[in-house]
């Protein structure tokens, strides 16, 4: 795992910080390319997070006595690690984090802690059952990221 | 404190300890003294014997009898010597009455001169008045004594039962729905029966539903405590990694193989889930099968949707492997043993086609998927994430776990419960492995065993008012003395339900269903109606993703790895698998019974 310290301002002007919140399958790779692009644009730090959310298993009454999130974040590395491939393919050599816990407040957090100048997300899918943000909530957290950390956000 | 006074309370501490001891044996004796028989005389003493029990043959406790001879209520005798005017049956629905009367009474009785009836109130059922006919009233010198039998309470329908079924379709709503969490849902819905009884039923008898002590008298504590013991193992194997280990061992056996792949790990997830909570191995096993599948070049969904089918299959081969076999177990007095011997059988065959029917639906997936993995590191990271973690704790996981197994099959001849049989198992287990107790305890699910209890009041209180009752006299009416058709309502009714609902909930209003079908259709004494009962609940969930909770967090997984699963893309698969499986257990059921 490639945990960054937080880049200070100097260095963010010259080496700008590039989030890119992602999972994976195909419907991340647009987020993905987006993320290399501007790392290339910018000669920027790429930075792909992966926030390992175990929210969902307290939906149901089944016994759930094991640690869910340990598997989570393993599989969140290797999502990662392929995006990694996918980013130092068109050379660009990004870092990878995981976290966990909720979705929303790990960005904010993580975006805060680095002093990231661009976040890059994707869109949810139409046919998704289980959203992390659901229809229309995207913008907001987008235009609250903007407003509150001054980091400008892409959505893909 | 010096030793001398720590002596002279320690002797008073004892006193109290045998006093309270003395009192409370003295209770224990009084109560187990022989009935107290009047004194002897010119008196006659009557005894009437019987059973109280609903139109399905259950016994019904606390109902209350009283005597009439020619049309004059009796003062009775009750056990304690006093002299009531009715007397309550017990919890097996028994009842024995004991009056004195004048041997011109007696004789007037044996001639028929002068009738005897028996009137019975019970909460839910309408009062009752039988004759007891002359020529049942056996008689000695100074005694008559006449046994009626098994008297059946006609229910009646008041408001009661009709809240009982409203609250029972709204928590079954709220759970099914996500309109509150289960646990939560559960618990609403009982409490809610106990406030109506206790706010308004103690006033007005139409309200009354159940009171605590049946509530909690509901309650399976057999089930409970069999879950608790199995969480406790799971939660210790989970800890070793085996679950992830097995995945990828799967993937080493198969080179790669993505056909070969997919039939291993659902031989595995289905013989896994036959002994140990398909959820858990589900959550455990899912993000390696992700990993692995990604390695492959293939979609996820491959190989997790025929996982979490294979899962539910499986499951269903054991008294332990799913809730609703649990619950079917644990009412029907049936061991582990029967149900390895009847469902293993099928549930082996249906494992088979479903494999044929995996390969039919991602044939172009496995064909499409790559033996040579993406990349070394990639593949040296599944292979870390499924490395065995504590090996020793693994081992005497095995050796408990094998133990458990051979005390649930003597369990079946020694009469021990299977949950006294895990009982021994998992607390063995924790003595040998020596956890962090604190965490153990904290790692039991304590929401899963509030959803039960919560769910068995909930059930109990549809028995108790007739609702129970009423769907079983339906569908006994339906399927008439044809022990074929009970068969088939059986398991689709309960497949269907549970394929759109939850299914424990469903199983468990649906045992008293096949308890009555069973003592009432020819032939059926076989329990055939409960293993049909136990394959379509558990089945029945496949087809759909809110069929089953495995299938729930396969879909939470899969989400977070950024490969959705719709609703309908999910039925599209499970459904036909399910109706093809059911109709396999429908072949083998008519066939086998």
């Amino acid at each position: 795992m490639n945990e960054i310290a937080p880049v200070g301002h100097e260095e963010s002007e010259e080496r700008p910080v590039i989030v890119c919140a992602t999972r994976g399958g195909e419907a991340s790779y647009r987020a993905q390319d987006r993320a290399i692009e501007l790392a290339l644009e910018h000669g920027g730090t790429l930075v792909f997070l992966f926030v390992a959310d175990a929210e969902f298993v307290g939906e149901t009454a089944a016994p759930i006595v094991v640690d869910v999130s340990s598997g989570l974040r393993d599989m969140g590395e290797f999502l990662l690690l392929m995006a990694q491939d996918r980013a130092r393919q068109r050379g660009v050599e990004a870092k990878i984090v995981v976290r966990s816990g909720n979705v929303r407040e790990e960005i904010r957090r993580f975006v805060q802690e680095v002093g990231a100048d661009i976040l890059v997300m994707g869109r949810p899918q139409p046919t998704s059952q289980q959203q992390v943000f659901g229809e229309g909530e995207l913008t907001p957290f987008a235009s609250e990221i903007q407003e509150d950390l001054g980091v400008k956000v892409e959505l893909v | 404190m010096n030793t001398k006074s720590l002596n002279t309370q320690s002797f008073i501490l004892l006193i109290i300890v045998l006093s309270l001891w003395t009192c409370s044996a003295t209770v224990v004796l009084a109560d187990t003294q022989p009935i107290q028989e009047p004194p002897q005389g010119d008196a006659i003493t009557l005894i009437v014997l019987g059973q109280v029990v609903t139109t399905q043959r259950q016994a019904i406790a606390d109902a209350e009898i009283s005597l009439l001879i020619g049309g004059e209520r009796q003062e009775l005798i009750a056990p304690n010597g006093d002299q009531v005017e009715a007397i309550p049956s017990e919890v097996d629905g028994l009842f024995r009455l004991v009056v004195q009367v004048p041997p011109e009474t007696a004789e007037a009785i044996i001639s028929g001169r002068r009738p005897v009836a028996l009137e019975i109130e019970a909460h839910a059922f309408r009062r009752t008045r039988v004759g007891v006919p002359a020529r049942l009233v056996a008689h000695g010198s100074d005694h008559l004594y006449a046994d009626v039998g098994r008297i059946a309470l006609p229910r009646i329908f008041h408001a009661a039962f009709f809240l009982t079924i409203g609250v029972f379709l709204v928590t079954f709503a709220a759970i099914s729905f996500r309109w509150l969490h289960e646990t939560l849902a559960a618990m609403v819905g009982a409490t809610t029966l106990l406030a109506v009884t206790y706010l308004a039923g103690m006033r007005w008898p139409d309200w009354y539903i159940l009171e605590f002590e049946q509530a909690i008298h509901h309650i399976d504590f057999e089930v409970i405590f069999l879950i608790l013991a199995l969480m406790i193992f799971v939660a210790i194997a989970g800890s070793t990694g085996v679950f992830q280990w097995m995945a990828y061992a799967a993937y080493r056996a198969s080179r790669g193989n993505a056909w070969a792949l997919s039939a291993i790990l659902i031989v595995l997830t289905a013989g896994t889930s036959a002994f140990l909570n398909n959820v858990t191995i589900m959550l455990l096993i899912a993000p390696v099968s992700v990993e692995i599948a990604l390695m492959m070049n293939m979609n996820p969904l491959a190989l997790l949707i025929p996982e979490t089918l294979a899962s539910n299959i499986g499951g269903t081969a054991t008294l332990i492997g799913d809730p609703p076999n649990t619950l079917i177990g644990s009412y029907a007095r049936i061991g582990f043993a029967p149900f390895l011997t009847n469902l293993g059988p099928i549930v082996a065959l249906s494992t088979i086609a479903f494999i044929l029917m995996t390969w039919f639906i991602y044939r172009s997936e496995y064909g499409g998927s790559s033996t040579r993995v993406r990349s070394a590191q990639l593949e040296a990271h599944v292979a870390e994430a499924a490395r065995i973690r504590q090996p020793d704790v693994l081992r005497k996981t095995g050796v408990m776990a094998a133990i458990t197994l051979i005390l649930f099959f003597l369990g079946d001849v020694w009469s021990m419960p299977p949950a006294v049989a895990a009982l021994i198992g998992a607390v063995g287990l924790m003595v040998w492995v020596r956890p962090r107790i604190h965490d153990m305890i904290q790692e039991v699910d304590w929401t899963t065993l509030l959803f039960f209890m919560s769910l068995f009041i909930i059930v109990g209180a549809l028995q108790d008012v007739g609702a129970i009752q009423l769907v079983a006299e339906t569908i006994g009416a339906i399927a008439g003395d044809n022990l074929n058709t009970a068969i088939l309502l059986v398991l689709w009714v309960p497949a269907v339900g549970s394929a759109i609902t939850e299914n424990i909930p469903f199983a468990a209003a649906m045992l008293p269903v096949a308890a009555y079908l069973t003592q009432s259709i020819p032939g059926a004494d076989n329990d055939v109606l409960y293993w049909a009962l136990a394959l379509g609940t558990c089945l029945g969930g496949n087809a759909t993703t809110i069929g089953a909770a495995a299938n729930i967090v396969t879909a939470g997984i899969a989400e977070r790895a950024g490969y959705s699963l719709p609703f309908k893309n999910f039925v599209k698969v499970g459904a036909p698998v399910t109706v093809v499986i059911l109709l396999l257990c429908s072949a083998y059921l008519l066939i086998r019974y």
